[in-house]
């Protein structure tokens, strides 16, 4: 009688678990985001778990594009954030999303330059100029795409002289002393090792978030980050609210 | 009465077998994945055309430098009474163990533009190697370089010198001795540590990115440009990995009969 009921209890507790368990036995979330929003979902993985003890956010922080071929081979993300809209696209197009994505942020794009801004950079056409050392983000990924946009837009062709994956690590170039500008996103630029710079006729990008798994509590989670608390935590990173 | 070999060989076999499914799987995953009949038009492309050339380029020369600088190396670690032997060997092998990524920002902090020697080179001779296909050249050294000096140590140390000195008494030089006496005989080995070396930077992808950064035409070799391209095209990617798949192989195919049988 004891070990029927033993079992019955192992199978009822495993059901509760169907969208996925941490060793705890909390019901976990997997959030796959883009790497810019590192810190911000840091903060409201923290503040989630505060508001829901069961729960357990687990952050998968990555280019958006990497996140997406990841998802696209069979990783079981619950909720996906990119970096722009074409990504999400992509995503929806090669696996169908459950419902539509909702705008979570904005940003836009930025010169980050030495403290103090030693070459007098103010603007995008400061960018041609093959003496300076110039780090830009790929045009794979959704940074370099839109540094791409604002450069035909400028007519400037950027002398660059590394042309990176990673919107940190193009960041770092500039806080390790390597190179003289780079074009980063606004909230890349919160830190004491680069100055800020802003060029006419940045455009704002606008970060796509959609659920992937109606079953996890993946919708709770989506409904919270969008709701006041989350646009909060996002403002303090310095990200735009939806437009 | 000859001994017939143990017919018993599965517990050799088994985890052979398995060892070679684990290292070609992934490779017969990357193969059935390709785009065949758009290879051709992919290789033929400017970007992945200037990798393969950059490639070419910084790893031969990567290689070279490992040869005329390890060479000498290997054999005072081998050869000469140095105090203090054991500490310098294991400095000089630790790039290869440090995570590359690790192994290019060390580079940085020595040999950037605020770097500890690259300060001077900046300020004295207007030298920055960062962003530089030389840069490349650096990165890739810095962690071939140790897998020669190994190879070529254990093989002098394995030679000892008892030819060496008895070729001495037959009133050869130093030079002669080298040259005719202990090369001939290292040469496998020693073919062997460069192979080893070569692919080891040809493949190289953190040191050299951290570092080097990534070019197209200047810094971004193979290994850079199949980043990049996954991030957008996987075919694309798969392709140039196809392109390092098929130099690798041929080489080490190469080599294989001629140099790398003892």
């Amino acid at each position: 009688m004891r070990s029927v009921g033993a079992v019955v209890v192992a199978v009822l507790g495993l059901g509760a678990c169907l969208a996925g368990c941490s060793s705890d036995g909390r019901e976990t979330i997997d959030v796959y985001a883009a790497s810019s929003l590192t810190d911000a979902f840091a903060d409201l993985e923290d503040q989630y778990e505060a508001l829901d003890p069961d729960v357990d956010v687990r952050l998968n922080l990555a280019g958006s594009t990497t996140l997406v071929t990841q998802i696209i081979e069979g990783a079981p993300a619950d909720v996906v954030a990119t970096a722009d809209e074409a990504t999400m696209r992509r995503l929806a197009a090669e696996v169908g999303l459950p419902e539509p994505p909702t705008t979570l942020a904005t940003n836009r794009l930025v010169l980050a330059v030495a403290p103090g801004n030693p070459f007098d950079i103010d603007s995008l056409t400061d960018l041609a100029d093959t003496e300076l050392a110039i780090a830009i983000c790929a045009p794979e990924v959704p940074c370099g795409a839109a540094t791409l946009r604002a450069a035909e837009a400028a007519g400037v062709i950027i002398a660059a002289d590394t042309v990176e994956t990673n919107v940190r690590a193009v960041r770092a170039r500039v806080e390790l002393g390597e190179a003289d500008v780079a074009v980063v996103y606004a909230t890349d630029t919160r830190t004491d090792r680069v100055d800020r710079v802003d060029f006419d006729g940045s455009e704002t990008v606008s970060y796509p978030i959609a659920v992937l798994d109606t079953d996890a509590g993946a919708e709770d989670f989506v409904a919270f980050v969008l709701g006041p608390d989350g646009r909060a935590v996002l403002a303090e990173y310095g990200f735009g609210a939806p437009a | 009465m000859t001994r017939s070999v143990p017919t018993r060989r599965w517990p050799v076999m088994v985890p052979a077998g398995i060892a070679v499914a684990f290292l070609t799987i992934p490779i017969v995953g990357l193969l059935q994945r390709a785009a065949w009949s758009d290879l051709a038009s992919d290789l033929r492309s400017e970007p992945v055309v200037d990798a393969l050339q950059l490639s070419v380029i910084v790893s031969l020369s990567a290689a070279a430098l490992t040869l005329v600088f390890g060479l000498p190396l290997a054999w005072a670690l081998a050869r000469v009474e140095l105090r203090g032997r054991r500490l310098v060997r294991a400095l000089v092998l630790l790039p290869m163990v440090l995570p590359p990524v690790v192994g290019g920002t060390a580079l940085l902090f020595a040999l950037g533009r605020r770097g500890l020697v690259g300060q001077w080179l900046d300020s004295w001779f207007g030298l920055t190697l960062p962003f530089t296909t030389t840069g490349a050249v650096v990165a890739a050294t810095f962690v071939a370089m140790p897998f020669f000096v190994i190879t070529a140590e254990a093989a002098l140390r394995q030679l000892g010198t008892d030819l060496d000195e008895a070729a001495a008494t037959l009133g050869a030089g130093p030079v002669t001795i080298f040259r005719r006496v202990t090369l001939p005989q290292i040469l496998p080995s020693l073919a062997a540590g460069l192979a080893l070396s070569w692919a080891r930077a040809l493949g190289e992808f953190g040191a050299t990115v951290t570092f080097a950064g990534s070019l197209q035409g200047e810094t971004r070799t193979l290994p850079l440009a199949t980043a990049v391209a996954l991030e957008s095209d996987p075919e694309a990617a798969i392709a140039i990995s196809i392109v390092m798949l098929t130099i690798s192989l041929a080489v080490l195919v190469g080599l294989r009969d001629r140099w790398l049988a003892p």
